[in-house]
């Protein structure tokens, strides 16, 4: 315990010393200042509307609708001048009347035609309201009850946490062992009887460590106490002890940073990859859930947002519990078989 | 002066060489751009899910098949199951002969919408005449456009942390010490390094660009956007090499550097252009719209020419800025 206690004061020490916790710090600084100040709500729409019919029905029904500005135009011109600019938009022109609707549709980029239909079947829908026609005939089922839309601001921390928090091992130890290599102090432990075990513990606990100082002020500037803290800094700590692990035993194969540096962001890319899915939930094709950052940080969200238990998140835990135990064990024998035992 | 160039340039030649560094820098970028080639257009392709109670009408199966994609349950509580996976699909089941929509309570707004488009195609009505008109550019897919632009930062970050690992390296074994009390001026070992920098830059810009779009990028237009940039990698090389002592540094200082380099230029597409001011002094947000002219057009602000000399002077102003503390600190003529 006492060479495990001294290996991690020595860790944290070099950690301060390379200025490690002064940008944890001024990152911590720069995640706060988007979770205090980015709009609680940004509302992007895939479509622009040009409504050139009589009396502009439409335009007058969809600005009540609070579809906002930059979205519905009843100018021509300035219709296609922003049109232009936004060519990943689908254009609309609305003409003819509530009785004979005609919609044309300017496409500059390429949309699967599912989407255009679903678009149909939404402005269908918005002249049978007009129509005083639409009945809700289909009645509909919430499973966890209806629950509000988190804020903008709000719903970037599971984001945060997981591809950026959780993400200081993975970036910092490889780094980390890369100086130890190069100074030789490696070397000088190798004849010292702590072992591959402290060596990954007090690692690891550093990172532990870094990863809830940084997103627990995070948390609480976002959540104050209201959200299970026990429950979510078990989420944070498992997947951070999993990216260190996982980056210790890659780290070993490599003589230096400028050689695991290229091999680094391959991994980090790909562990990033989730984000796309978190962003747009409808996207989750079957190997993105692979990737052990989809579940952390679905977990997370379902944690922070939507009062998820134990049991709920049990399979994702449960999931980093095996995924941390083949990391340390892939690195124990990385570090034992050949770290320490490199002349 | 040209022969110290020459001789620092083939001095970090060899060092990438037995570091493996130009081994690991051309595969590495290449096989990403390579996955993001194939990934790339499915995320483009992307639409809605549903999860269906195979004992619905066919027809309405159809119906449904029409705005996005059907995955069909044999039970009930399968299709509810599906619903309560983390991503957002709302399912239709059977429940007393009558269609039931089933959806999870996170939706938010998106609830109504989705529960009145999906009432709209099952009923199958028509009730208005659609026409589509594709435009010139209609084909495209922007993702893979907007794709090959963040591969050209990456790819020009990754030759200028070349340049700065150079720089660590000679600090850490006090080889820069050495270069010191040499003739080799800082202008010289700017040019040597930056010259580097570039060239392995370009290299991986061109390919992965290949990779990515093909030759429907006007590859002219790709290296006048490359030439106005080059003061960029030069800056970020000197900025993480010369602020930095050791590799550990190095990389908290890449850590938000990198936040700021590539984060803030990707969030402009999705922000108003009124916004787009708070971005106007980053050199990197101008080589970010230089290239968005390249490969998407025109979307407002300044043309390629000017957008291309803002990059240019605007990151050649932050350079002279540095350069005299960063001669100070590399302690160089």
């Amino acid at each position: 315990m006492k060479r495990f206690i001294s290996m991690f004061m020595q860790d944290l020490i070099l950690a301060n010393r390379n200025g490690l916790i002064l940008v944890t710090g001024i990152l911590l600084i720069a995640m706060l200042a988007l979770v205090l100040f980015l709009p609680k709500q940004l509302k992007i729409h895939n479509e622009m509307i040009l409504d050139l019919s009589q009396g502009t029905i439409l335009a007058t029904y969809l600005n009540n609708q609070g579809v906002g500005e930059d979205v519905v135009f009843i100018e021509e011109q300035e219709f296609n001048q922003k049109l232009e600019k936004q060519p990943n938009k689908v254009g609309v022109i609305f003409s003819g009347d509530l009785e004979n609707p005609v919609f044309a549709f300017l496409i500059n980029s390429q949309i699967p035609m599912e989407n255009i239909n679903l678009l149909k079947a939404s402005l269908d829908r918005a002249i049978l309201d007009l129509r005083g026609e639409s009945t809700a005939t289909i009645p509909v089922r919430f499973l966890r009850g209806v629950m509000q839309t988190p804020p903008l601001n709000l719903k970037i921390i599971p984001i945060a946490l997981v591809f950026e928090v959780v993400l200081l091992g993975f970036f910092f130890v490889s780094v980390m062992m890369f100086q130890e290599k190069q100074e030789a102090t490696l070397r000088a432990y190798r004849v010292t009887p702590g072992g591959a075990w402290n060596y990954i513990l007090s690692k690891n606990l550093l990172f532990i460590v870094l990863s809830i100082a940084y997103g627990l002020p995070l948390l609480l500037v976002g959540f104050g106490l209201s959200i299970n803290y026990g429950l979510i800094l078990l989420l944070v700590v498992m997947t951070a002890s999993m990216m260190t692990l996982i980056s210790l035993f890659i780290a070993v194969f490599f003589r230096n940073l400028s050689e695991w540096f290229f091999v680094g962001v391959a991994v980090l890319v790909i562990n990033s990859l989730p984000s796309i899915s978190y962003g747009i939930p409808s996207f989750s094709p079957a190997w993105m859930s692979w990737i052990p950052s989809y579940p952390a940080v679905f977990a997370v969200r379902d944690v922070l947002f939507n009062a998820a238990t134990w049991v709920d998140v049990l399979p994702t835990i449960v999931l980093l519990l095996v995924l941390n135990g083949i990391g340390f064990l892939l690195a124990y024998l990385a570090i034992q078989r050949k770290l320490l035992k490199e002349g | 002066m040209f022969k110290r160039i020459i001789n620092l340039m083939r001095q970090d030649w060899t060092n990438a060489v037995r570091d493996n560094i130009l081994l690991y820098m051309m595969i590495a970028p290449l096989l990403l751009a390579l996955g993001a080639r194939f990934f790339l257009p499915s995320l483009n392709q992307n639409q809605y899910t549903f999860a269906v109670q195979s004992s619905l009408n066919s027809e309405l199966v159809h119906r449904l098949d029409q705005i996005g994609k059907i995955e069909l349950f044999d039970d009930a509580n399968d299709v509810k199951e599906r619903v309560l996976r983390s991503d957002d699909v709302p399912g239709l089941i059977i429940e007393n002969n009558q269609p039931q929509i089933i959806m999870e309570g996170n939706e938010g707004d998106e609830a109504q919408v989705l529960q009145s488009v999906i009432e709209q195609a099952l009923s199958g009505d028509v009730v208005a005449q659609y026409s589509l008109t594709q435009g010139e550019s209609g084909a495209r897919s922007l993702l893979k456009e907007y794709g090959a632009i963040i591969f050209i930062l990456i790819n020009t970050l990754l030759g200028s942390l070349v340049m700065a690992f150079n720089i660590i390296e000679d600090k850490e074994s006090k080889a820069m010490r050495a270069l010191g009390v040499s003739p080799l001026s800082m202008l010289e070992l700017t040019i040597a390094r930056g010259l580097f920098a570039l060239v392995l830059s370009l290299i991986m810009v061109v390919s992965s660009t290949m990779i990515l779009v093909g030759t429907q990028v006007n590859f002219g237009l790709l290296l006048m956007g490359f030439a106005f940039s080059i003061a960029l990698p030069i800056l970020t090389g000197y900025v993480i090499g010369g602020l930095a002592d050791n590799q550990l540094k190095a990389i908290a200082i890449l850590k938000f550097y990198f936040l700021i380099y590539l984060t803030l230029p990707i969030i402009t597409v999705v922000i108003p252009q009124k916004s787009h001011i708070f971005f106007y002094w980053l050199p990197n947000y101008w080589m970010w719209h230089t290239f968005e002219q390249v490969f998407i057009g025109n979307l407002g602000g300044p043309g390629f020419l000017l957008s291309g000399i803002i990059t240019f002077f605007s990151s050649l102003l932050l350079v002279v800025i540095c350069y005299p503390f960063l001669r100070r600190q590399l302690k160089l003529r």
